[in-house]
């Protein structure tokens, strides 16, 4: 991202802060979770693995969610 | 909780252009990896909003599955590109026909499931939030074709 004056500070402020007063638990948690992922360190081949570690979980976390939800429906 | 979700999207949005690193440029390989997960972690919390939505009777069975069953596609094929991407950058390269052809279903099924109004939701208004939901994970998706084709050096 590039530079930003203090308007521009002020703005993305005001954003986040409307996002997460509108979001909610669920928001805030994806929101930090994004946070955490985007702030990188100096080695690449670590970042790389966290974030290919961070996909994996998550995608492990959705299927499961939904599988879930299918036999609580009846629909597996 | 249609608003959450709608929330978080405009978040991730927000977020997805900001990722810092503590020395040096973020490289082309980081950022489509970073955005990879970025894509799976909207993907999750989309997945279980629409749940949560579906278990609080706003809306049908019929109405969710349709979406839950894209979400599903789509953190299969995330979890099959990065199979490939663990393998290290250079074999990624190798596969790049099937990275894009992932890419692509993640795209074109989303698209698909927007255009054909199988989302189903009975609110007009809210029918339009859970579209944006999942506009933002295809144009998540474009961004990591792009990133992808810059890493390679295409």
């Amino acid at each position: 991202m590039g530079k930003l004056d203090a308007q521009g500070i002020a703005v993305l402020i005001g954003q986040l802060l409307t996002g997460i007063s509108a979001v909610g638990p669920i928001g805030i948690e994806l929101f930090l979770k994004l946070e955490a992922l985007f702030h990188l360190g100096p080695d690449e081949q670590a970042n790389v693995a966290a974030a290919i570690k961070a996909g994996l979980d998550a995608d492990s976390e959705t299927i499961a969610a939904i599988e879930a939800w299918k036999k609580e429906v009846g629909l597996s | 909780m249609r608003v959450r979700i709608a929330g978080a999207i405009l978040l991730t949005v927000i977020t997805v252009a900001c990722i810092h690193k503590q020395s040096g440029p973020v490289t082309p390989w980081e950022r489509v990896n970073v955005n990879m997960a970025g894509l799976a972690q909207i993907n999750d919390a989309v997945a279980k909003g629409v749940i949560a939505v579906q278990q609080t009777g706003s809306m049908t069975v019929q109405q969710a599955a349709p979406i839950l069953n894209y979400q599903e596609l789509v953190a299969k094929d995330h979890a099959a590109i990065e199979s490939i991407l663990a393998s290290g950058s250079a074999q990624a390269a190798s596969q790049a026909i099937q990275i894009q052809a992932l890419l692509n279903e993640i795209k074109d099924q989303g698209s698909a499931l927007i255009a054909s109004g199988g989302l189903g939701i009975k609110n007009p208004k809210s029918q339009q939030t859970f579209t944006q939901d999942l506009q933002g994970i295809i144009n998540l998706a474009g961004v990591i074709l792009a990133d992808y084709e810059l890493a390679k050096g295409n």
